[in-house]
């Protein structure tokens, strides 16, 4: 018998514990840990950017390109402006309610598309809130956090602070 | 039913075991035969085969893991009817496919007119296995016990099957080195 052979046929003394082990079909929890690694990893992230220092002040005019300004001026059915103007400097100072600034995500962890930020944006001012997707996807809401919590009760979104 | 159930029955000769363990383990048993011989007919008659010596060998013998011992059982009865029957004619799938890999490596430093014993090997291959890693010897596995394509154990591990290929391809380099080592090359 050759020796590809006499191995082939000795296969057939093999310990039954690895013929057991081997029927384990591990392609799920494959997924299960690429997941937790992407999870991880966005968790990394958003980490990195909540301990990175917070821009102080304003952030009007030369923070923003002015295609961003532009962009909330037209995409407003309120007075952008004055929201705006709230954010951008002290609440106290303009006598108004606060403003948050926050990404949604989704179940996943991951950040929502525009097309769908623009839903619960439409969804916020439904309630009554002042709501405004920003050119970068992020949304600004005129409220606290525990209302915004409530209003995306309903929803499988979560989100991160971006700026309150 | 559990396996220890099962096995009483052997014990006590009653003939519901065999019944029992066709129910329990018939397909799995057609399935490792299957993979060798890829034929309906002679997988079945493998099978019925299993259930023969299996009643021949318990009692005495009590296994541990009677789905492992029964599919040793199958697997040594199709490879005896693959050779009955490549010696009429070649073509025996997957077996000759993964016997053709093994020669691929191991026919370099092998003496062509040497003859090896598998009862002796047996032992160097369980310990070349215990020194795997968990998933290069579950695919190696797969692939020279139960003769699965790349592409089936792909799809079990989740894997692609470019990645099962690579992951041979090293194992039965490696194998070729344990066996150097241990003096069969």
């Amino acid at each position: 018998m050759k020796l590809s052979e006499a191995i082939m046929e000795s296969l057939n003394d093999i310990d039954p514990v690895y013929l057991e082990k081997s029927e384990k079909e591990y392609g799920k929890s494959f997924g299960y840990r690429r997941l937790s690694a992407l999870i991880l990893s966005a968790a990394a992230v958003l980490l990195l950017f909540w301990v990175m220092p917070k821009p102080a002040g304003n952030m009007n005019s030369a923070d923003h390109a002015p295609i961003a300004s532009e962009e909330m001026k037209t995409d407003s059915e309120y007075d952008g402006t004055a929201v705006m103007e709230t954010a951008g400097g002290s609440a106290a100072d303009a006598g108004a309610e606060a403003v948050i600034v926050i990404r949604l995500l989704d179940e996943k962890g991951q950040l929502l598309p525009y097309e769908e930020v623009q839903k619960v944006q439409t969804v916020l001012r439904e309630k009554g809130y002042e709501a405004e997707v920003m050119n970068d996807g992020s949304l600004r809401f005129s409220g606290s956090e525990e209302e915004l919590q409530a209003c995306l009760e309903e929803t499988t979104y979560s989100y991160t602070l971006e700026q309150q | 039913m559990e396996d220890r159930k099962i096995l009483d029955l052997y014990f006590a000769r009653n003939e519901d075991a065999i019944r029992e363990t066709d129910r329990k383990y018939g397909h799995y048993c057609f399935s490792v035969a299957w993979h060798i011989l890829f034929n309906n007919e002679d997988s079945q008659e493998c099978v019925n085969d299993t259930w023969h010596q299996t009643w021949q060998l318990i009692p005495p013998q009590r296994p541990n893991r009677l789905q492992y011992f029964l599919a040793r059982i199958t697997r040594g009865f199709a490879l005896n009817r693959l050779r009955t029957k490549t010696r009429e004619k070649r073509g025996g799938g997957e077996y000759d496919a993964a016997l053709s890999e093994l020669e691929g490596v191991l026919s370099a430093g092998s003496d062509p007119a040497a003859e090896f014993a598998a009862k002796e090997l047996a032992d160097v291959i369980n310990r070349f296995l215990k020194g795997r890693k968990d998933r290069d010897r579950n695919i190696f596995v797969r692939r020279y016990f139960y003769l699965e394509s790349p592409a089936e154990i792909a799809r079990r591990y989740g894997l692609s099957e470019n990645n099962v290929s690579v992951i041979l391809s090293r194992v039965r380099t490696q194998l070729k080195e344990h066996l150097q080592k241990e003096g069969y090359l």
